[in-house]
């Protein structure tokens, strides 16, 4: 089924959705990536830069208190508020957020200078007395001339963050818009999936009811068929049968002499007559129930030497009309089968009585029979008569298609005798086969499977 | 001679009640909480609150050596401020909080530079919290995120996780006020 949905175009359809879905997970999978540290990181740089800038106004503040009021408290807090504002550059510069501060502008360089300022001014700060306006003057002078640089780094670095938080904002719609669509195509593509199932599912239902529809009308048919075959055998049997009963009545005088020697001839012609015309009503019966498959086997365990012995008494006196001697060759070891005693009789008449007609004055039929090593019973007919070529064999097995002349030039029987025997031996599971030398003679073999022996019992 | 001895034996059950109602009316932090040793370098931490064993008027002080004492702890971990993976040594902070009786569940962090955070006191028990005064050997100062910074062994956290434990990280260290 699977192929089959392969082959109904379904592929492409699956293919679109699995690219879909794939890049819907892909670009989820960015957009986690993008939302997890970049906001935070954006944030951090920014407080760093503004710290800087607001421990400087601190120290800005302590050094004019330490200059003016000057004692212990103030300069503690001074040291203190220097420490502090020392360690905020390396804050800036260095780490995981470094790398993007020292890429803005010239921030870089503006706050390295920065620490040569202080690292230069140190001793002086932390030495300052109160008082000594000149060396105040000089230190707050050095850092208010850094007080707009530093200002204007750190508004170039919120800027350049928040240019970074639009950039990461941008890429994250088109991460959005692209997840939506790439939703919006899987639901599509998978309803027009489920859609075309379903279509496909009522094709199917719809085939399939159809085909039980037909499958129903053709088995009425059969039926009616097998009725009327039945019918027939019935209707064209019992006329006949009476046409025959009371010929052969009178043909045996049981009431009473004939009289006339001409009528006598005349009621064993209407005897002979009566009993080829049950004999051809009976294969084209049979060849109509093979046909409709209406054929059944009545199975019995047969000793074939007893049914091929019956067949030869009744061709005995047509083979003595025909002038061809008849023999019989049982093997002793053949066993006993199991099948139908009137088929298997009939294709042995069969195969012998086209022997007879197709073998000339002073020829052989031989019927033999043998168990050979395989387990297969053979059933042969062998005689020495016209034989048949290829195309003469392949037209005899046929239905419809009849050998010309016997012998005698005539055209005798139906033809079905042949295709008969064929499907008789094939109900058995048995196979017919003829081998032929046109002018040296002509061989049938029926071969029976091994299933067919009836086992021997014990007693026996 | 009988009398004599008897005006010792009450003499001695007087200076006894004196002494014990001296103790039972002394100054409240002799009776409530019991005395920590008190800083003789410099104070380089504060810690105040709801504590039973103090060292000063609103809490206990610590200088360097007090910690030392407490014992300190030893991890690698990566941070974003530092290159590499740096080894960073200090007290346990659930070692400081036990030393000095801390009854809270949450502590408020103060820096040097006014810069504070909340952390909850769970953070202490369940993680190796410390406060790092050396990294790689190398002492902190208050130019370079010391003398006292809170160190988290970050690498064990990832995400969002990780980015809340960031903010706890106080460096420059001055207070930690119990609640």
């Amino acid at each position: 089924m699977f192929s089959q949905w392969l082959r109904g175009g379904y592929l492409p359809l699956l293919i679109v959705i699995l690219l879909f879905t794939g890049s819907l997970g892909f670009s989820f999978r960015n957009m986690l990536k993008h939302e997890g540290a970049s906001q935070i990181e954006l944030t951090h740089l920014l407080w760093a830069a503004t710290q800087l800038e607001v421990e400087h106004l601190r120290f800005v503040a302590a050094l004019d208190r330490m200059a003016i009021d000057g004692g212990a408290a103030n300069r503690r807090e001074l040291k203190r508020r220097f420490d502090v504002l020392w360690s905020r550059p390396s804050v800036l510069l260095e780490g995981e957020g470094g790398a993007a501060f020292r890429a803005i502008d010239d921030n870089e360089a503006l706050v390295r200078n920065y620490q040569g300022l202080l690292r230069a001014l140190e001793p002086e700060i932390l030495g300052l007395q109160p008082g000594d306006m000149k060396t105040y003057r000089r230190i707050r002078d050095r850092f208010d001339a850094t007080s707009l640089p530093l200002h204007n780094a750190v508004r170039a670095t919120f800027h350049a963050t928040d240019k970074e938080r639009v950039f990461r904002g941008r890429d994250l719609d088109d991460s959005y818009v692209f997840m939506a669509t790439a939703l919006v195509g899987v639901v599509i593509s998978g309803g027009l999936l489920i859609v075309l199932l379903l279509f496909g599912m009522r094709r199917a239902n719809r085939a399939e009811a159809e085909s039980l529809k037909a499958r129903h009308q053709a088995e009425a048919a059969s039926r009616a068929k097998g009725e009327f075959l039945a019918g027939m055998s019935h209707e064209l049997r019992t006329p006949l049968n009476a046409i025959i009963g009371f010929a052969e009545v009178i043909r045996n005088q049981t009431f009473g002499p004939i009289g006339n020697q001409r009528y006598a001839e005349y009621i064993e012609d209407i005897y002979h007559s009566g009993g080829h015309l049950l004999d051809v009503i009976g294969d084209i019966l049979d060849t109509a129930k093979i046909e409709a498959g209406e054929l059944d086997l009545d199975e019995e365990n047969l000793d074939i030497d007893e049914v091929l012995n019956g067949v030869m008494r009744i061709a005995q006196p047509r083979a003595a009309v025909g002038k061809v001697s008849l023999g019989i060759d049982i093997s002793e070891n053949f066993p006993q089968l199991r099948g139908d005693r009137r088929l298997i009789h009939q294709i042995v008449l069969n195969l012998v009585a086209n022997a007879i007609k197709f073998t000339p004055e002073g020829g052989r039929v031989t019927v033999e029979t043998e168990l050979p090593r395989d387990g297969r019973p053979h059933i042969r007919v062998r005689d020495t008569g016209l034989g048949m070529t290829e195309v003469e064999i392949e037209k005899a097995l046929s239905p419809y298609g009849q050998i010309d002349s016997g012998t005698k030039g005539e055209r005798e029987g139906t033809g079905l005798g042949l295709p008969l025997s064929r499907s008789f031996a094939e109900l058995h599971g048995a196979e017919l086969m003829i081998t032929s030398v046109p002018g040296s003679g002509t061989l049938v073999t029926v071969v029976f499977p091994a299933e067919r022996i009836v086992a021997r019992s014990a007693a026996a | 001679m009988q009398i004599h001895t008897r005006n010792h034996a009450c003499a001695a059950i007087l200076v006894g009640a004196l002494f014990a109602a001296g103790l039972a009316l002394g100054p409240d932090r002799v009776a409530a909480t019991t005395d920590l040793e008190r800083p003789e370098g410099e104070v380089i931490l504060t810690v105040t609150g709801n504590l039973t064993r103090k060292n000063a008027p609103d809490g206990a002080e610590f200088d360097m050596s007090m910690l030392e004492r407490l014992g300190t702890t030893t991890f690698k971990t990566s941070t974003p401020w530092t290159e590499g993976k740096p080894e960073f040594r200090g007290v346990l902070l659930r070692d400081l909080l036990a030393h000095v009786g801390a009854q809270g569940s949450m502590v408020k962090a103060l820096a040097l530079n006014d810069y504070s955070f909340d952390i909850q006191v769970d953070d202490f028990h369940r993680f190796p919290v410390i406060l790092a005064s050396e990294v790689d050997g190398r002492a902190l100062t208050a130019r370079d995120k010391g003398p006292l910074w809170i160190v988290y062994p970050l690498d064990d956290f990832s995400g969002r996780e990780k980015q809340a434990i960031e903010l706890r990280m106080v460096w420059q260290l001055v207070t930690l006020q119990v609640r």
